[in-house]
């Protein structure tokens, strides 16, 4: 009922109106100079650091795993919440810790000490990681621990938001997946005089981990 | 050059010495100037008063002042800013409409003119003092008027330019505004002025009567010595 | 709408004159909006610095924003199709009245005791908080400085930084008070705090609502922003997320979003991208899935079809909701948020307010300005704020003509001699003597000068300026005879 008398006081508001062209499809701002992977895995370094985000460049997976393993042991944590990503089960292989599927249960996921992720992209204009509901239970496991581990690789690091934007728009079958997530340094909040605070609502800590053969 | 001169109501009745600098100005500059005395006010506070009728009104009286093809030199942004937007008061059907459409690229700010039409060599001038400029909203953001007034400044013999980070930052005039919130207006002056007294210049200049008007009114009531100058006085030959 | 029930509520905006008086004599107040303002000020431009195409940008964030508005029954009815499509429920209310009842019947139906909230303006507009209180909810803020201000009783006074003249002091008394925390908590102690209790409302709640930044009409979908988390928290752990929207909040395209990320976060807060940005595209798909088991979307016109239908104020309509007009605003660093009396203040709510409330409802609003133009040079949608401040002030005079009748006999009276040049002289000439003797040091000046409204509120803080003994015509006259 009101959707048809809001469309109809719509229209009525519009009837002198004539419909405007469509912007042009020549979209400002975008970054310049991201040909090179090097490029990209640089920049998004740069950026992320820029907001408090901590990043790591490794040789590959195994090197990835034993930075992991090194985080873990020097920080003391004891209960690790995953994401069940492939590269999130290859790092957390060997870990002297206790995994859980952090999906599957909240209450402990909330109390937990860490969780890890993997992303599907990152972009490097902005130094974000991007995450796809559909491809990864990264919802809860990249949102409720104080900490959040993100492994990159760096082949998924592009260059800037529209890459992004267009990798997610079919990313489902055709479709954007239920929930597209982008991350860009940890939880923070300026609300009491602007004094900037991390770990308000979501992880205090954001430590991405790149898997990055080319820059070493 | 044959120029026509609308002096502003304000200077006209308020700071007569202002216009003849101005007059004096543009005459050393080269320019004929023929100065109407049938002018009144631009229209301006009824205009932002939402008097639309009066303002009208006003706008008419003064098209039939300024009519010709001369170069209209106005020592206001504000002001030239009200003459050059008449446009916007009338419907598009009205002839007036036209009649200000067609003033609009005659009227300019007086050191816009200067800079821009007649490429004024202000090094005759002298100043003894420091002074920070007055960025006056509508010469700024109307206008575009920024540099201007500041490559004429640094030309004066003697005149040390010192820029006040909020030169941009509005004086609390505003027209009516200046009166309908009068607490408000101060409270802004006070900003400004806070600045520019920790700045210790001698003196604020602007090319705008109203906002002098406004912060020289204010550096009255505190008791500062900082004069409120126009830029007509510095440049005066 | 009738007169006793704005579009917006907890309307007090006919109060601006001395709610902005009051205002200006808290010292701590002003500090505080100094330091916010200034450091917002700063941030953005340090932002804009790396960002050579921002004019361009801003152009063709207008442009996408002119092209939905003219074709928005096209768009929304797309929109429908395609959040439809993908399980989305989509619902509409006409005014905040019928929205607040609609998802306090939706609370009901799911038992929920516990409603979390992410921070939306919109829900701030149709007074959902008290709606839900009426109906025995208690939905829990969950922006930190919206749950400050719940928790304090107030109004937030920034459409970014709602609790922006509260000091750190004043919280941390707050905290004290109502939490029965440690007194005098630095911010990171306050901000863990909040952090704690509200995980606990987060788990619990059954419901969760949030506003939308932007809806994109192709898929369906709509995009949260945010620096906290509490909105992905918000719309990732009840069963239930409802998302609120005015009708102007949708985007064409998908690719859309491009723009506007780049627009919003660095008008806002100068960040070249918020932490966090959710773009949701239907409830989970399969029962093991995360996420919500329904989302809906309830679309609200509460005036807004009203501002359309005006072609000099649609742009309006535009709006971003990035604060960075407030920022600049001088006029709004000086008084804050609550002098306004409206949930949108500063520059764009001097505008908006009386859209959606009408001009009865916010009258001195439009005159709250010095139209000194800052509030247009930062909007990156561009919207010509004086321009309609102007426009409103007509139509003030005009719908209400006689609401400051010697005004208005003033101006009738001003113009007569302004188009006389023979009136204008010897009205100028006989006036002339008057304001000099009114600007004197001595009693009969002063009390003469009380005795005129507009003189005296000159020179309530301003020395009068003294006119000219010969006026600049009379001494051009004499010298080219």
């Amino acid at each position: 009922m009101s959707r048809a008398i809001v469309m109809s006081a719509i229209r009525r508001a519009l009837r002198r109106t004539s419909a405007k062209e469509p912007a042009p499809t020549e979209i400002p701002g975008r970054p310049q100079g991201l040909d090179s992977t090097v490029e990209r895995t640089l920049a998004f370094r740069t950026r992320l650091e820029s907001v408090d985000g901590e990043v790591h460049l490794v040789r590959d997976q195994d090197a990835a795993r034993d930075l992991l393993m090194e985080l873990v042991e020097r920080r003391g944590w004891k209960d690790i919440a995953v994401s069940g990503a492939p590269l999130v089960t290859h790092a957390t292989s060997n870990l002297k810790a206790d995994l859980f599927e952090g999906s599957q249960d909240r209450d402990r996921l909330a109390h937990c000490d860490l969780g890890i992720t993997a992303v599907q992209h990152a972009i490097a204009e902005t130094g974000t990681l991007v995450l796809f509901s559909h491809a990864e239970s990264h919802r809860l496991t990249s949102l409720l621990p104080p900490v959040h581990i993100a492994l990159v690789e760096q082949s998924q690091i592009v260059a800037g938001l529209g890459d992004a934007l267009a990798l997610a728009h079919g990313a489902d079958g055709g479709e954007p997946p239920p929930l597209v997530t982008f991350i860009t340094g940890p939880s923070r909040t300026g609300d009491i005089e602007l004094t900037m605070v991390t770990g308000v609502h979501g992880p205090r800590e954001l430590i991405v981990i790149v898997i990055a053969p080319d820059s070493l | 050059m044959q120029v026509s001169l609308f002096v502003t109501c304000l200077v006209d009745q308020l700071r007569p010495e202002v216009g003849q600098a101005t007059l004096a100005l543009l005459e050393h500059a080269g320019c004929t100037v023929n100065f109407n005395p049938s002018q009144t006010c631009c229209g301006q506070p009824a205009c932002n008063a939402g008097y639309e009728g009066e303002a009208q009104q006003v706008a008419r009286h003064t098209m039939d002042v300024l009519a010709g093809d001369d170069p209209i030199v106005v020592p206001s942004g504000s002001c030239a800013a009200q003459l050059k937007h008449y446009a916007d008061l009338f419907d598009a059907e009205d002839p007036d409409h036209a009649r200000a459409v067609a003033l609009a690229p005659r009227v300019h700010e007086l050191s816009a003119f200067l800079v821009d039409q007649m490429n004024y060599d202000a090094s005759g001038a002298s100043f003894e003092g420091t002074l920070t400029w007055h960025d006056a909203c509508h010469t700024l953001r109307e206008l575009g008027v920024k540099d201007q007034p500041r490559h004429l400044l640094g030309q004066v013999a003697g005149a040390q330019l010192v820029e006040a980070p909020e030169c941009e930052t509005c004086c609390g005039f505003g027209g009516t505004f200046a009166i309908k919130m009068p607490e408000i207006s101060v409270a802004m002056s006070d900003r400004k002025l806070d600045e520019i007294i920790a700045l210790g210049v001698d003196s604020i200049v602007s090319t705008d009567i109203s906002c002098l008007m406004q912060l020289g009114g204010r550096l009255i009531s505190r008791g500062s010595n900082i004069r409120a100058l126009h830029l007509a006085e510095i440049l005066a030959p | 709408m009738s007169k006793k029930d704005p579009a917006i509520a907890e309307l007090t905006a006919n109060d601006f004159g001395p709610a902005s008086r009051r205002a200006l004599q808290d010292a701590p107040l002003r500090r505080a909006l100094a330091k916010a303002t200034n450091t917002f000020k700063g941030r953005r431009e340090a932002a804009l610095d790396e960002m050579p195409d921002w004019e361009a940008l801003r152009t063709h964030g207008r442009a996408i924003k002119d092209e939905t508005l003219s074709r928005l029954p096209h768009h929304l009815t797309r929109f429908i199709e395609q959040a439809t499509a993908k399980g989305t429920q989509v619902h509409f209310a006409q005014d905040r009245a019928e929205a607040c009842a609609w998802i306090g019947d939706l609370a009901e139906r799911l038992e929920a005791k516990t409603v979390v909230k992410s921070k939306s303006m919109m829900t701030e507009e149709i007074g959902l908080n008290h709606a839900l209180e009426a109906r025995g909810l208690y939905p829990v803020e969950t922006d930190l400085g919206e749950w400050i201000i719940q928790l304090a009783g107030e109004t937030p006074s920034h459409i970014i930084v709602p609790a922006i003249h509260k000091s750190r002091e004043s919280v941390a008394k707050l905290f004290e008070e109502r939490l029965g925390a440690e007194p005098d908590l630095d911010a990171v102690r306050l901000t863990q705090l909040a952090r704690e209790i509200l995980r606990t409302s987060f788990l619990e709640a059954e419901l969760g609502i949030s506003g939308v930044n932007f809806a994109i009409a192709e898929t369906g979908s709509f995009l949260v922003l945010e620096n906290e988390g509490n909105a992905r928290l918000t719309t990732s752990l009840p069963r239930v997320h409802v998302a609120i929207m005015g009708i102007e909040k949708l985007l064409p395209r998908w690719s859309d979003l491009e723009t506007f990320l780049r627009l919003l976060p660095r008008s806002g807060t100068g960040q070249h991208l918020t932490s966090y940005q959710s773009i949701f595209t239907g409830p989970k798909r399969n029962p093991g899935d995360e996420g919500p088991d329904e989302m809906h979307v309830l679309i609200l016109d509460n005036g807004r079809t009203d501002i359309l239908a005006d072609e000099v104020t649609r742009e309006t309509l535009a709006c971003i909701r990035c604060g960075a007009c407030l920022n600049v605003c001088p006029v709004y660093a000086q008084v804050g948020g609550h002098s306004y009396g409206s949930v949108y203040p500063g520059p764009i709510g001097a505008i908006l307010t009386p859209q959606l409330a009408g001009a009865d409802q916010a009258t001195p609003l439009p005159g709250a300005s010095s139209l000194c133009g800052a509030c247009r040079d930062v909007c990156p949608v561009k919207i010509d704020i004086p321009r309609i401040l102007l426009h409103q002030r007509r139509e003030v005079t005009r719908k209400l003509p006689w609401r400051a009748p010697f005004e208005r006999l003033g101006f009738w009276v001003w113009a007569r001699m302004a188009s006389s040049p023979r009136l204008w002289r010897i009205g100028t000439y006989l006036i002339r003597p008057f304001v000099r003797f009114a600007g004197g040091s001595n009693l009969l000046s002063r009390g003469f000068c009380r005795l005129i409204p507009p003189l005296a509120a000159w020179s309530g803080g301003r020395s009068l300026p003294t006119p000219a003994k010969k006026s600049f015509r009379q001494q051009y006259e004499e010298s080219r005879p």
